[in-house]
This record gives structure tokens, C-alpha cells and sequence, in this order.
């Protein structure tokens, strides 16, 4: 319907430069794609999830309380994260519709542990996995990854606003 | 003619290429969903992406600099397996890796464990090494392909906590024995 209305809209007399109306609907046109690619993950945890969260370039920047600047560096690309907790779900049935995508896997492990990470150009998905309970995210835009261990490290020390924890022990 | 010449290079790197990895496939398809068997596939993308990590010591540049010419590491391990099996598992896991031609590099023979290290190379450098270790309740096939410098595999070896990868920091001692 948003589609039909979309291709109307351009087809009006104002939208005369075929440059202009490319470019509109290359930008339609990948926005309906990366949604799709989002939708996946969704459609399999929104039924099972616990907590859901969902983190913009605001939100990702507010739960810095103690403003360490290594994590400003990683998350300053990202444009979207989205994390499930959920208590139970097959993790190769959506992870295989990523790979189906074009996602190239980064780490697979698979046991009593499940831990997976496929990433396509600047989105990435993921899960880890133990005894029934797992998290799964997706994330789209960069990532500065040799900000990681630094920031693991703030995290451990609790400089963090801890979001999961507070949602779960809701 | 051409043609024909062309699909049969075509065909044969990708046999190649296939019976690199024959005794991996061979055990990830085996305990597939064994969930008592640890899975671990990590790829070149991986890898990739600690190059893009700062070295602050000589030690850290050593092991990103081995790290960044790996293409891909596998593992099947297995623990809580019961001890006559883990014996014949790491029996036919060896024959296994003989039968694929690997070359044996180093075995290591106690009472705890037993471990052979293999290789294979490709124009005189190391393209994929692979380890069996067998234990009284556990069973280890790692493989690790890529360009291996075995000089700096024990600096992974330190740094990566998948069982079985200790085994291969005796090959730096044994490097250095070689030497002096």
C-alpha cells in the first residue's frame, strides 16, 4: 500500500528529472530491503522474547553514564541495535535465512554453547545461547571492533548503564 | 578444446579445495547435532577484524601478525566422553588424517592424553594444520588453515581458549630445539 502510494507520488507531473526519481526510488527501494532483512530476526523472537530492546544514535549515547570516549568511538556509526532475550528457540532456522541473504559468517559455534555472528556490509546478526535462555541482535552500521576489548573491559567494571539487567529484574 | 581443458582445471581445484577440509567436514557433519560435541567454525572475516585491533606490546603485534594470514580455524570437541570411546575416536580420527596425506609434525604420548600435530603444505609453506587429542573423557579435532608460520602458532596457542590449541605451544619449544 506505502509502496503504491510511493510510485504515484513520483509519478506526479512536479517529478520530472529522472535523476531525481531514480534516486527516490533507490532510497525507497533499500530501506524496503534492509526492513526485510531486519524482519527476519524479528518475526522469529518478537513471539518468544522476554526483553526486547532497541537502541538509536540517542539512546546508545545516553546509557554511556560515565562518558568513556572508547565507547562513544564504537557506537558513533551505529545507526540501529536491536536485542532479544528470549527463553528458547531453534537458532539455526533464522541464522540460515540470513546466510540465504548473502550474510557471510564471522564465528559459528554450536553445542552446548551456541554462539553465532553473520555480518553483510555494515549489518550484522547475531545470537549466544546456553541452557534455554538466548540473546539475539542485529545491528546496522559500523562498528570501531578495536574498541571492543576496552570497552568490555568498562562494562565489567559497571561504568555502564546496565539496561538488561534493569529490564530483567523488572 | 580449450574449453573442456578449462572445466577440467576448474574441477579439479575444486576437488582440491574439498579434500583440504575432508576430515573436518567429515566430523562437523558427524555431531552435527551432538550437542555434547562443541562446534566451532571461525572464518577469514573473523580473523580480519583483528587486524583492525591496535598492538600495544611485541608479543600482541606477533600474534596479530599470525592471526591476519589465517583464513579460518575449526574445531570439534567433545568433553564428558566416556574413555574407551575417546580412544577409538582419537584412533580413527588419526587414520583419518594419515589417510588425507597430512604430514605428522609432532606426538605427544602420556597418561593423560594423547595428541598428534599434522600438516599439510602447498609449495614449500604450511596451509593447514591439523591436531587430534584424545583424552580419558575427552576427544579434540581442531584444524587451522591459512598461511602458518609455526614459529608464532604458539603465540596463538596462548591467546585462544579452545581445547587442544595448548598442545601447540610445545611447537615453539620445539622450534627452538630444531635452532639451537
Amino acid at each position: 500500500m506505502v509502496l503504491v502510494a510511493w510510485v504515484d507520488y513520483l509519478q506526479e507531473p512536479t517529478f520530472e528529472s529522472p535523476m531525481r526519481k531514480t534516486l527516490l526510488l533507490l532510497a525507497l527501494f533499500s530501506s524496503i530491503l534492509s526492513f526485510a532483512q531486519e524482519s527476519i530476526l524479528k518475526d522469529f523472537a518478537e513471539e518468544r522474547r522476554d526483553v526486547k530492546l532497541c537502541f538509536y544514535p540517542s539512546t546508545l549515547r545516553m546509557i554511556n553514564i560515565k562518558k568513556d570516549p572508547n565507547y562513544y568511538e564504537l557506537v558513533n556509526d551505529v545507526e540501529k541495535l536491536l536485542i532479544y532475550i528470549m527463553d528458547s528457540g531453534e537458532s539455526t532456522e533464522w541464522t540460515d535465512q540470513y546466510r540465504d541473504l548473502g550474510y557471510e559468517e564471522y564465528i559459528a559455534m554450536y553445542g552446548k554453547v551456541d554462539l553465532v555472528l553473520l555480518g553483510k556490509d555494515e549489518e550484522y546478526v547475531g545470537l549466544s545461547g546456553s541452557e534455554g535462555r538466548l540473546a539475539a541482535f542485529y545491528l546496522r552500521g559500523a562498528i570501531a571492533f578495536q574498541k571492543i576489548p576496552e570497552l568490555i573491559k568498562t562494562f565489567q567494571s559497571g561504568d555502564m548503564l546496565s539496561l538488561i539487567k534493569f529490564n530483567m529484574d523488572k | 578444446m580449450k574449453k573442456l581443458i578449462v572445466i577440467i582445471i576448474i574441477l579439479g581445484a575444486g576437488n582440491f579445495a574439498f579434500s583440504q577440509g575432508a576430515v573436518m567436514t567429515k566430523y562437523f557433519e558427524k555431531y552435527s547435532s551432538d550437542e555434547d560435541f562443541t562446534k566451532v567454525s571461525v572464518s577469514s572475516k573473523m580473523f580480519s577484524l583483528f587486524t583492525e585491533l591496535d598492538a600495544n606490546t611485541e608479543d600482541e603485534k606477533e600474534f596479530l601478525d599470525a592471526i591476519s594470514k589465517l583464513k579460518g580455524l575449526k574445531a570439534v570437541v567433545g568433553e564428558n566422553v566416556e574413555s574407551s570411546e575417546s580412544k577409538k575416536m582419537y584412533n580413527s580420527a588419526v587414520a583419518d588424517v594419515d589417510k588425507e596425506g597430512y604430514e605428522e609434525l609432532m606426538t605427544i604420548t602420556d597418561a593423560e592424553e594423547n595428541v598428534k600435530i599434522s600438516i599439510k603444505e602447498s609449495g614449500g609453506k604450511i596451509e593447514e594444520l591439523i591436531l587430534v587429542a584424545g583424552g580419558k573423557s575427552k576427544f579434540a579435532l581442531l584444524s587451522l588453515y591459512g598461511e602458518i608460520d609455526l614459529k608464532k602458532i604458539s603465540k596463538l596457542a596462548s591467546s585462544m581458549r579452545v581445547h587442544g590449541m595448548q598442545h601447540l605451544r610445545n611447537l615453539d619449544d620445539d622450534n627452538d630445539n630444531d635452532r639451537n
